[in-house]
């Protein structure tokens, strides 16, 4: 298992995601100095919130992109075959994965909070902590989501989209729950509230992780959302682990 | 060999053909401008947060961003007078629901668009900022002293002024500043009505001398002694004696 992981942060570092994500977070810091310098006023907001959001889709982007180029190569070029003709189990073999993207995305999430933690430290409030935490659970939730299309989806292109489309999904699932069961909508398009609140029974609500107003404005729920982030991130990370281990035992080698 | 040369021939002809096209046809595009369309409607909120994935912060400094600089267009800047100021309302508004503890909009509001020489124009802003004002923040009462500074002095619509100081009147507590609650009385004078201006100030003074502040105090007696009241009033007034 430990060779496992070891073999996976040796990939990432190999396909140079830590320093790209640096280069990357740099320039995206940059960009969000300058264009929150050309606000009238609350520049240090407007920098802290185009910073935060910026880095935080860069690292869904980032994580997404190299899981599933990383599973399809895996797979594609036989790797997959050859470890589980191994002592190794298929059970074995996503745990040790799913274990290891957490190890990547905590280290991420761990440089971006620092980076944000400087560039806020005037505002620094316990809503940082919370930003960070759930920042974590999201790219652990996100990683997971790509590493279970990647290994059901034969396009790596399909995978990234798929995972993309799920992200975009569980970021908008709060405001599509409010519009579906808001009362007009109930009663006018009763099939859509109905669909959609169906829908995000199987969703993960990423709307209420890394908030950025946190950053600024603190919170006064940080119990409850700290919790809520933590079982809503172990659970949906364990649903996901738990599908794509049924796609593995499923396949024929 | 030939056949290569001669199509390498024939490839760099139709580059050097394509680069002289694309040259003519920006050289004739090139009078063209963004046209300022004036401030266009305010989207749905629930649209208009989608389009940051639902992250209502980054959305309401966006909707600053894009507030301040409307009136940029390709290099051209236009005037503060040109804005549709209803339109500018419906934008501040959607930006206030989005963030209601940020100062941005107000702030623009207030010192920006309230910059606008078109009196008319300033009944969306004055509204906005009242309802600001409205909101319940410990700091969001002088929002609503804006809105009263700008229908008083710049829209100089009184009516508006003495609605909206009364309102602000109410704002007031201990440890506030005095002039929240000696507004009215402020509006009621520059508008020539000396006698309800007197009233509320002497009603201040019975009700909160005991929790202002001394020197408050005394500027209300001088206030009334010197401003509301004739010098021959003022003599024969048991206060300014």
């Amino acid at each position: 298992m430990t060779l496992l992981v070891r073999y996976v942060l040796t990939a990432c570092i190999r396909d140079k995601v830590f320093l790209s994500m640096i280069v990357a977070s740099a320039v995206a810091v940059s960009l969000s100095v300058f264009l929150g310098s050309t606000a009238i006023v609350e520049q240090d907001q407007f920098v802290i919130v185009f910073a935060a959001s910026s880095l935080r889709f860069l690292l869904i982007m980032g994580i997404t992109l190299f899981i599933v180029f990383y599973t399809r190569r895996t797979v594609e070029q036989r790797d997959l075959d050859y470890l589980i003709t191994r002592p190794i189990t298929r059970r074995d073999y996503i745990v040790a994965h799913t274990a290891s993207f957490a190890i990547i995305s905590l280290l991420l999430s761990s440089v971006i909070f620092t980076v944000i933690g400087l560039i806020g430290k005037g505002y620094f409030n316990a809503g940082y902590i919370l930003w960070g935490i759930s920042l974590f659970f999201e790219m652990v939730i996100v990683a997971s989501a790509a590493f279970f299309f990647s290994m059901v989806l034969r396009s790596a292109v399909s995978a990234v989209l798929s995972t993309f489309a799920l992200y975009a999904l569980a970021r908008l699932i709060g405001q599509i729950i409010g519009i579906a069961v808001s009362p007009d909508i109930a009663a006018q398009y009763p099939f859509f509230a109905n669909t959609m609140t169906t829908v995000s029974l199987f969703v993960p609500r990423l709307d209420l992780f890394a908030q950025s107003s946190w950053l600024l404005y603190g919170t006064d729920k940080f119990g409850f959302l700290s919790i809520l982030v933590f079982v809503q991130g172990v659970i949906f990370t364990a649903l996901l682990t738990v599908m794509t281990l049924i796609d593995l035992h499923k396949k024929e080698f | 060999m030939q056949i290569n040369a001669r199509s390498l021939r024939n490839l760099s002809l139709a580059l050097g053909v394509f680069v002289t096209l694309q040259i003519v046809f920006s050289l004739g595009i090139r009078p063209e401008r963004a046209q300022w369309g004036n401030v266009p409607d305010a989207p749905n909120i629930n649209a208009y947060q989608s389009s940051f994935l639902g992250d209502t912060s980054l959305a309401h400094r966006m909707v600053g961003m894009l507030l301040q600089n409307f009136g940029g267009s390709g290099g051209r800047v236009e005037s503060i007078h040109e804005y549709d100021m209803h339109k500018v309302a419906q934008w501040l508004a959607l930006g206030f629901e989005l963030e209601e503890r940020s100062n941005y909009l107000p702030f623009l509001a207030a010192y920006y668009f309230g910059a606008t020489e078109t009196k008319s124009e300033l009944e969306p802003l004055i509204d906005f900022l009242a309802e600001v004002g409205r909101y319940d923040d410990d700091d969001n009462w002088r929002w609503l002293s804006n809105a009263v500074y700008l229908a008083r002095f710049r829209a100089e619509n009184f009516e508006k002024a003495v609605v909206l100081a009364d309102e602000l009147a109410t704002m007031y507590r201990p440890g506030r500043p005095a002039l929240i609650a000696q507004m009215p009385a402020f509006i009621q004078l520059q508008i020539g009505d000396k006698d309800a201006a007197y009233a509320i100030m002497l009603e201040l003074i019975k009700e909160s001398s005991e929790t202002m502040h001394p020197n408050e105090v005394n500027f209300m007696v001088d206030y009334i002694c010197t401003r509301t009241l004739s010098p021959k009033k003022a003599l024969e007034n048991p206060l300014c004696q």
